[in-house]
Parts: C-alpha cells; structure tokens; sequence
C-alpha cells in the first residue's frame, strides 16, 4: 500500500514537473496577464452610486480622458491603456466582490486608484493582491498604513496622508487660532482614526469631537452635529469626512444660520462638488482648506490647462475639479509607471 | 513596480509638493499648500502664492517645503 501510494505521488510529481514546463515555456511569448501586444487593461473599483459616490463618481471619466489622450498620442509603446470600471457603492464587501472580478474575469494587469480606505483595507485582506502579486497603483486614500511596503508590498499610496493633513492643520491651528475653541467631524473608521492621529502628534486639543458612521450623513445628522458643535462653543469647525458629509454640514449650516470659521480637509473640500448639491458660494467664503495640486481654476498652471483642455473635450459640460484633475493625474503618474517598466512590461517591473 | 520603486519619487505629475517613493517605502505625495475658499466658492492659495508645507506620518515637523516642481513632459506625455 505504502509502496503504491508512493509510486502514486512519484508520478504526480512527474506530471507537475512536466507541466511546469509546458507553463514556463509561455511566459517567453505572453508578456503579463493584462499585457497584449497592442493594448495593457488596468482596473478601478469605487462608489458610482450611493451617498458616498458623490464628486468622486467623475473619476473614472477623468482618468479614461487622459488614457484617451496618451493613446491617441502612442499609448505606451504602441499600447493602448484601457480601464475597466466597477462600482462598489463605497461597500467593503463589494469591492472584494468587484476586485475578484478584475482580476479573474477581466484579468487586468494592475488595479488603479481604488477609493476609500475600509474597502482598499478589506481587499488587502480578503483578495490579497499582494500575494497574488498584483499591482495596486495608486490607491485613492490618504491612510498613512498603505505605505507600508512591508505590509501592503504591491500597495502605492499617492494622496498625502491624512495623518499628514491632521499635522499641517494643526500647524495652521496653532498659529492663526490659539486659544480658540475647536471641533471635528470625522468619519468613525480607519480614514477618521488616522486623522485623529495626526491631530495628537500635532498636540491640537478639541472641545468636541463628533464622530459619524459611513453612510449616515444628511441633512438629518447634520442638524444633530450642530447641535454638538454650538454645546461646545466651537469657534473653528474642523470637517474631516467625504464630500457628502461635507456637502450635508454646510447646507444644513446655511439653513439654521450657523456660521463657525470652517476648515475642510482635503477629501470632502472640493468647492465644485459642495456647490452642486446646492450649498451656497457664500457658505465656503473664508472657509480653510487644503490640497496637494494647484487651484483647480488656476489656469496659468501648465498641468491644470493642460489637464482641464483634455477633460473639456473628452467629457463636454463637466466641471473641471479636484477630484477631475486628482483622477486625472494618477493616469498620468500610471501612464509613466509603465513606460518606466520598460519595452515589455510586467506586474513586477 | 520596480519602475516605482526606483523612479516614482521623479515621476512628473501636477503636485506642488514631492513624492517619497523608495525600494522601502510606498508613501505618496508629502504634503499640502494652505487655502482660503474665496467669495465664487473655489479654493485659491493664501496671499495668491503657494505656500506648501510638508511633513511625515510620524513625529517628524510639519516644515515649509522648498520644492520646485519639474516642468511637464512635452505634450504631458510619459518621457
């Protein structure tokens, strides 16, 4: 019986070793998975609907506005770049969901600019591209976790981190509103704990913190977090949350008159997708905000009309914004990652 | 990967502020410029002038950043 089971496992193995030639042998001709002669497929998963979806939903549009550009200027080495697009409702779970798609079904090359931090979190864990040894370009979060090289290998971030946000706020605080009573609306999940963080290395001392749930924003909870705020006295109202929330807050603000010196962190401050939902002008006047790219209407910026010249024929009618011109320069920074990776190139190199 | 690894940190991109991208470290762009959202609603640099400050996610210091950005690639195409 031993002897059978052995000569069972000798030819097993005997196969094996075949196979693995015959599968050695095809890497010479197939370059990568995603990698044709004549075209390299990339994929994104991020909220197209849902409350979450809001502003960040013109990412894919502004990212494709730029690969059609390149490609119709040579792609990269003669290679087209498309993207493939999946809507994960700002949901964890859908975006494994979503994530086992590209990289099964659609077998892109690399995955780019995934948004949020739960779900790019939630990926790492439970598809693992890092053992799979897929690329993640790129990711659209600012937790400072995902530069770990030893703990997300194929991870890039590109946004500053929120933590770093947090300190330079602070700096701001410190300098141009001692002794002023401050207050924070962050989300309660990884994207707020990092904030918080940074908030402590830079010693900020808060008079009120009011935490909110992804996907609870609106006008409802809106009403309540002022409540918190004026309880409080704050005089400098920090809104560390996405767009929504944002959105929700100074609409809500406007109505009840509330009017703290507000300061937006970079995710949720984008001015064209706050005034869309219908938040006056007047409400961001004065507010403090940050960003790591010019003014988006800063059009003696060579990127910023180079960038909004593109976007304004690819998609007609579509405000040029912050989170336009951010999709559209991680295209960029992606479109040279892979000529950088030379003539033929790999998920590796 | 390795392209990153070993050229991201000089990949020409709209930023005013740099990139860290090492063999050892896969953090993005270092830093913010500090705005006042103007009457129209936009966000526009303070006094006009970019002032960009960088720091770390640790307990580094949040400095006034010197860094000059490279021109665009001609026609923003990939070098």
């Amino acid at each position: 019986m031993k002897a059978l089971q052995r000569r069972t496992l000798l030819t097993a193995t005997a196969v094996l070793a075949t196979v693995g030639l015959a599968v050695s042998a095809i890497p010479a001709q197939a370059a990568e998975v995603g990698v044709t002669a004549t075209g390299i497929k990339l994929g994104m998963t991020l909220p197209m609907t849902g409350t979450a979806s809001l502003g960040y939903n013109k990412i894919p549009g502004a990212a494709k506005a730029y690969f059609d550009y390149l490609n119709a200027n040579g792609g990269i080495n003669g290679r087209k770049v498309t993207l493939v697009v999946k809507d994960d409702r700002y949901v964890p779970t859908e975006a494994v969901a979503k994530t086992n798609e590209l990289i099964l079904k659609d077998k892109v090359m690399a995955l780019l600019a995934p948004l949020g931090t739960a779900n790019v979190k939630a990926v790492a864990t439970s598809v693992n591209p890092a053992r799979r040894g897929v690329p993640v370009l790129f990711v659209n979060t600012g937790f400072s976790g995902f530069a770990d090289a030893k703990k997300y290998p194929t991870t890039y971030a590109v946004l500053p981190s929120y933590i770093m946000e947090a300190k330079i706020m602070g700096q701001y605080i410190k300098e141009n509103f001692a002794g002023k009573k401050i207050g924070l609306l962050y989300q309660d999940d990884d994207f707020g704990s990092d904030a918080l963080a940074g908030f402590k290395t830079a010693g900020v001392n808060f008079a009120v913190k009011v935490p909110y749930a992804s996907g609870s924003q609106g006008a409802a909870a809106a009403a309540g977090w002022i409540t918190k705020f004026k309880a409080a006295e704050a005089d400098v109202v920090i809104l560390f949350g996405v767009s929504s929330a944002t959105s929700a807050m100074l609409g809500t603000a406007a109505q009840l008159g509330y009017k703290p010196q507000w300061m937006l962190g970079s995710v949720g401050g984008d001015a064209t997708t706050i005034k869309l939902t219908g938040v006056p002008a007047g409400v961001l006047y004065n507010a403090i905000g940050f960003s790591p790219v010019p003014a988006t209407t800063d059009m003696t910026d060579e990127y910023v009309k180079f960038f909004s010249d593109i976007y304004a024929k690819a998609v007609p009618g579509s405000a040029f914004d912050l989170n336009v011109l951010l999709g559209m320069n991680t295209a960029f920074m992606a479109a040279q990652a892979l000529k950088a990776a030379g003539p033929n190139p790999t998920r590796k190199s | 990967m390795e392209a990153i690894d070993s050229k991201g940190a000089t990949f020409a991109n709209s930023a005013l502020v740099p990139a860290g991208y090492s063999k050892t470290s896969h953090v993005g762009l270092t830093g913010y410029w500090v705005g006042k959202y103007a009457p129209t609603g936009d966000l526009a640099p303070i006094g006009g002038t970019y002032v960009t400050y960088t720091t770390d996610s640790g307990s580094g210091a949040v400095v006034k950043s010197t860094y000059k950005r490279p021109a665009m690639p001609a026609k923003g195409l990939p070098n």
